[in-house]
């Protein structure tokens, strides 16, 4: 073999001949600037160098050995930078004497492996990656050792997982490592980035892992526009999967005050579904129900539990069941293949109380009453309080009763916004008093107005009661021949009922109705309080570009995520993130979960069916390529192993230490 | 006392003490003039050495009438003859002698003078570099210790330490014999012992007094630095380790050592000055404890 066919068997297999020569360049221009510039040691003055002779014999040109040093760190650099660039040596190829005629086989495989999240479903053993870091490593090993393979990681980010190279170890090295890169997948962008890959042949062949199911078309387009031959490939089976689309808690209309959780679900998948949904804290399950969905159904269930401390809340749907979904090679349905759609996150938030103020001097109708019913808390002031100034948080009371008094705006301050007058003064009542009435008899009642809505209050006997004229607007809940006995104002915010009768001057309290009145009028005052943002609505974080950047995020359930292996536990992580906010700085979180961002606490969940549509696989867009013939390994020791570098390196340096210590 | 009298030689004080000692001379020498030291002259003097017959020109006045008397001859009494000693001071001026050591050894030298002229002895200085300079006697009057002391502070540090080819021409300029101290450091790239040697063949009773700085004995730093020979301006590059220091450290030693071993040896005057020590000790105590003076 001559030198010029010893020198073509070489070629790099880790770094490109452009990347170690500027790497080992920049290096040794930085040493020798270093030599040029390096700082010289400090002159001292000796009465003579008689004694310094006889102990450090002369030398014969320091910077001789200065030079050598120099030398010797260029060596250094040079061996490392050919450490990286992997140089390995191949037995030449002899040509077939017919070569121009045969075609030729190809010389590179590049495989573009899609990383979005739905790859993480399982598959037959294991997941989706992992069976297509399985069937790469089979056709790695299967291919001519001349053979170069460059791996494309896809996903919402493309990269280069391995350079083209001969490199097998690197290459099994990245197949390992493999794992999802998150939600979305931009195989256009990974494809162009295979296209462009550093050392790329014109006859390399492209293979694309893809459980997309427009993979196929993708591929195609982009083969026929740029002329590179690929095959889509997917060695796994479909499989089904329900997704919780949306998942929010808030607290519910009534009394007592009621947390409600909303929870939909989607099937999308062209099996019908049957599942079990479950809510769950940390420590304990609050409920589960059984759900059965269509092909391609999205339902929406509702549900009210007692009011929580705060803590996060997990709607967990297990137990899928696809009736007619595929099935494993034993004939047992697959399920729910992919889990990560299958837990959504909510915070819930303390529901806060009604309260009540009563102010009065004893009125044991309204006391009896308010005492119990249940969530409400009561807060008693007599009259003589109030005008003091204690006013027991009636101004922010969902209720305020006031029993036969009223108070003056310039001495008490404002009537609160949500109140209740029993039998005012005439001189003080906000309703204008058209005049009093001696046992009237009730003439009518407003069963479309919330207070007395689906009441009966017929035979309602009233001793004596003041008549209201009601202006524009104001509701005439309960009506005389003459005029309003009881009257409903509603303003903006301002909710008021004015009734013309003291409870203890009818019967009223004494009837089934009075329990429902009362509640009826506390939730009628507690809607106009501002609404809250209506469950299901998808709350995203803000941007976070104007926030302190020193804000801190933490995972509220990562000891949930621990596992153990063997005598450790160690933090399950998951490689892929979470974007929300759609601002120049999206949000990235590591997975769905329970988070707090700086003090507030946010439950991150995919929300999406982009990754859920995991039943459909694609099919190969081209024919398979055949293999390229089976040549046999060349020899190991026609190879620079890493380790003889090291040595080399090491020999070097050793050496520049003698003559620097010398 | 200042600081200030006690640096210099001259300041009274020290010059009264100076006033009770005298230079003392190992071997008898001759002088050409009569002062106050033992010679081997025999002739007029006060301590008896022998008797000799009479002959005609001689003074009737040696004539020992007593001796006429007991042998009826006439015998002349002969006496030890006081001379003058002859006090080389061979100051090295070259420029590994610092500002410290350079003063050191002016002082010693003043003092030795003030010493010796004080008792009528013959002081000739002598400064040497990379050979010998212009030398300067100062007449036989204590006075001129002064003199000596100037006319040393005016010497120029000049060229490198060559003990060998001071002494050679020193050996060959002077005819006279006495005693020849030589005040240097020693740091001489050709040695010092031929040197020393040409000036023990040549009869001189030679005294060394080493000179060094206390930072001379201990390497300057360590690490790398580049070392300035402030003879001969070379420089050399070195990296100071730790058991380099400890070798110079035993050199510094070993090369006071070899002086003193070579003193002792022949019988010489040997004394180690540090200049971070007062010269007076030196003067008052070393030296007189080494019998230089007395």
């Amino acid at each position: 073999m001559d030198l010029i066919a010893w020198l073509d068997g070489w070629s790099l297999t880790g770094w490109t001949a452009r990347q170690v020569a500027i790497a080992g360049g920049v290096s040794a221009a930085l040493m020798v600037l270093w030599f040029l510039f390096r700082p010289r040691p400090p002159r001292i003055e000796v009465a003579s160098h008689v004694l310094w002779d006889k102990v450090a014999p002369k030398r014969r040109n320091p910077l001789m050995k200065e030079l050598l040093m120099l030398l010797l760190q260029l060596l250094m650099v040079v061996a490392v930078a050919l450490a990286l660039g992997d140089p390995r040596w191949s037995p030449p190829v002899d040509e077939p004497e017919d070569a121009e005629e045969a075609p030729a086989a190809p010389a590179q495989r590049l495989h573009v492996i899609d990383r979005s999240l739905s790859m993480t479903a399982r598959a037959v053993e294991g997941t989706r990656l992992e069976a297509v870091a399985a069937a790469i490593i089979d056709d790695v090993d299967g291919l001519p050792p001349h053979v170069e393979v460059g791996l494309v990681g896809g996903g919402p980010d493309a990269e280069i997982l391995a350079p083209l190279g001969l490199d097998r170890a690197r290459v099994r090295l990245a197949l390992r490592t493999l794992a999802a890169a998150g939600v979305g997948d931009d195989l256009p962008r990974a494809l162009r980035l295979a296209a462009t890959m550093p050392g790329r042949a014109p006859g390399a062949t492209v293979e694309v892992w893809s459980d997309r199911a427009e993979a196929a078309d993708i591929v195609a387009a982009w083969s026929e526009e740029t002329g590179i031959e690929a095959l889509v490939r997917a060695p796994f089976p479909g499989g089904g999967s329900l997704a919780v689309t949306a998942f929010d808690l808030g607290a519910a209309k009534g009394i007592p005050a009621e947390e409600e959780a909303l929870v939909r679900i989607a099937n999308p998948t062209p099996w019908p579904a049957t599942a079990t949904l479950a809510l769950e804290t940390e420590d304990a399950r609050l409920g589960e129900a059984p759900i059965t969905l269509a092909p391609g159904e999205e339902i929406e269930r509702r549900y009210r539990f007692l009011p929580l401390d705060p803590t996060g809340v997990e709607a967990v749907v297990r137990d899928v069941v696809f009736d007619g979904g595929p099935t494993d090679a034993a004939g047992e349905p697959l399920g729910d293949v992919f889990a990560a759609d299958d837990r959504a996150y909510a915070w819930i938030e303390p529901v806060e109380p009604v309260t009540v103020t009563l102010v009065s001097d004893g009125n044991r109708f309204l006391e009896r009453v308010l005492a119990v019913l249940p969530g409400i808390q009561l807060t008693r002031v007599t009259p003589k309080d109030y005008r003091a100034g204690k006013k027991g948080g009636a101004l922010a009371a969902d209720v305020v009763f006031f029993d036969q008094f009223v108070p003056l705006p310039k001495r008490d301050g404002p009537l609160p916004l949500r109140s209740v007058l029993l039998s005012p003064p005439a001189s003080r009542s906000p309703i204008p008093v058209k005049g009093a009435a001696e046992e009237p008899v009730v003439t009518d009642w407003d069963l479309d107005h919330p207070i007395f809505a689906g009441l009966v209050l017929r035979d309602l006997e009233v001793r004596q009661s003041l008549v209201f004229t009601p202006e524009d607007g104001d509701a005439r809940l309960l009506g005389t021949t003459t005029g309003a006995l009881v009257v409903g104002r509603a303003r903006e915010e301002q909710r008021l009922v004015v009734y013309g009768f003291d409870l203890g001057a009818s019967d009223l309290p004494l009837r089934l109705a009075f329990p429902q009145t009362i509640v009826n009028t506390v939730l009628w005052m507690r809607d106009s309080r501002p609404e809250a943002p209506p469950l299901g609505d998808r709350h995203r974080l803000e941007d976070p570009w104007w926030l302190d950047r020193t804000v801190q995020v933490t995972d509220l359930r990562q000891a949930a995520y621990a596992r153990i292996e063997g005598d450790t536990v160690a933090l399950g992580r998951s490689t892929w993130t979470v974007e929300i906010g759609e601002g120049p700085m999206p949000w990235r979180f590591p997975r769905p979960g329970l988070f707090t961002v700086g003090e507030n606490a946010v439950g991150v969940n995919l929300f999406t069916l982009d990754e859920s549509r995991t039943a459909q696989i694609p099919v190969a867009s081209v024919a398979r390529i055949p293999a390229p013939d089976r040549k046999e390994a060349p020899p190991e020791d026609a190879r620079i192993p890493w380790l003889l570098l090291a040595m080399g390196v090491f020999a070097v340096g050793l050496a520049e230490f003698g003559l620097y210590t010398r | 006392m200042t600081d200030r009298d006690r640096d210099d030689p001259l300041n009274p004080d020290f010059l009264r003490k100076l006033e009770y000692l005298r230079v003392v001379a190992r071997k008898v020498h001759t002088g050409r003039f009569s002062a106050l030291q033992r010679s081997r002259k025999l002739g007029r003097g006060i301590d008896f050495a022998d008797h000799r017959p009479y002959t005609p020109g001689d003074d009737f006045k040696d004539i020992d009438w007593n001796l006429y008397g007991r042998l009826d001859r006439f015998m002349v009494r002969l006496a030890e003859e006081e001379t003058e000693l002859n006090l080389y001071l061979l100051v090295d001026c070259s420029k590994s002698m610092s500002a410290g050591k350079a003063l050191y050894v002016r002082q010693v030298a003043t003092a030795l003078a003030y010493v010796a002229l004080a008792h009528l002895d013959r002081v000739h200085i002598y400064p040497f570099g990379d050979g010998l300079l212009r030398p300067f006697s100062p007449t036989r009057h204590k006075a001129q210790a002064v003199q000596v002391f100037r006319w040393l502070e005016a010497a120029d540090p000049v060229g490198a330490t060559n003990i060998e080819s001071a002494c050679s021409a020193f050996a060959g300029v002077v005819r006279g014999k006495g005693i020849a101290i030589v005040l240097s450091d020693f740091l001489a790239p050709g040695g010092w012992q031929r040197g020393l040697d040409l000036l023990r063949h040549g009869r001189f009773e030679v005294g060394i007094l080493q000179v060094s700085d206390p930072d001379e004995a201990d390497a300057p730093a360590k690490g790398e630095v580049l070392l300035a020979d402030r003879e001969t301006g070379s420089v050399r590059r070195l990296r100071i380790t730790d058991r380099m220091a400890s070798d110079y450290r035993k050199a510094f030693l070993a090369h006071g050592q070899a002086l003193q071993d070579y003193a002792r040896a022949h019988n010489l005057f040997y004394a180690h000055g540090r200049t971070d020590h007062p010269f007076e000790e030196m003067v008052l105590h070393t030296m007189r404890g080494e019998r230089l003076l007395a």
